[in-house]
């Protein structure tokens, strides 16, 4: 018997129900893109790779769901060297746009750009002497 | 400035070295699980990641459907843009890992 003209064959039933869970986990604006995507893979192999395949893919929804969401900033986290990890970044000096305002300078990471400020000794003008205890 | 680049994993180097060995050809989904050995769960969110970062584009294949008999498949190639930068990343990640092999010396023997 010949198809219909205009069909188009599919996944197995299975294979398309995990398909369309896989992609329910994706970000709204990508859902259609990697259906038909997936679909159109799958088309093209047998019954039991089709299942096989659909599985792995909703087993890499997350990450895939992950991928998409992503900013850049988390892209250079990921990118972070070990000492990064591990809280030893290699600060540089970063002065501000005030180039009479020496307070106006803060630390920058070379390596994943994480911004610390600057431990400056301010004197104190009394204000703050007596802890909290009320001086007259 | 930091460059953003993506993490590049074995699986990573993987799929741009698929992406740069033709960087002419157009590859979908499955040609290049074939060519890399990573399933899909695997082998999208790695494409996904490199195009968003521009060193990858894809496009839906443009053929009519119906007549092929088949949906229509997205591709995936190397952008001229990714293409230095993609070979330069392998080239320091096979670099680094020549580093990492040669630091393992093998223990003298003592007599």
């Amino acid at each position: 018997m010949t198809p219909p003209p205009g069909f188009l064959p599919g996944p197995t039933p299975l294979a398309a129900v995990l398909i369309s869970v896989a992609v329910r986990a994706l970000p709204t604006a990508s859902r259609n893109r990697y259906h038909d995507e997936f679909r159109a893979e799958l088309c093209c192999l047998r019954p039991g790779r089709q299942l096989a395949d659909a599985t792995n893919v909703l087993l890499g929804s997350l990450a895939l769901r992950r991928a998409l969401q992503e900013d850049d900033v988390t892209a250079l986290k990921a990118d972070r060297r070990l000492g990064c990890r591990i809280g030893r970044h290699h600060y540089r000096v970063i002065n501000g746009d005030n180039t009479e305002n020496r307070s106006d300078r803060h630390l920058e990471c070379v390596h994943c750009g994480k911004i610390k400020e600057i431990d400056m000794y301010e004197p104190s003008d009394g204000s703050t002497l007596g802890g909290g205890v009320g001086l007259v | 400035m930091v460059a953003t680049a993506p993490r590049m994993t074995l699986s990573t180097q993987a799929v741009l070295r698929a992406l740069i060995d033709d960087p002419e050809r157009e590859k979908y989904g499955l040609e290049m699980s074939a060519a890399t050995g990573l399933a899909s769960g695997t082998l999208h969110p790695i494409l996904a990641r490199l195009e968003k970062i521009g060193w990858v584009e894809s496009s839906w294949e443009d053929i009519d459907a119906s007549k092929e008999g088949r949906p229509r498949r997205r591709y995936y190639r190397i952008t001229s843009d990714g293409l230095p930068i993609a070979r330069a990343a392998l080239a320091e990640a096979h670099a680094q890992r020549v580093r990492i092999i040669g630091g393992f010396r093998p223990l003298r023997e003592t007599s």
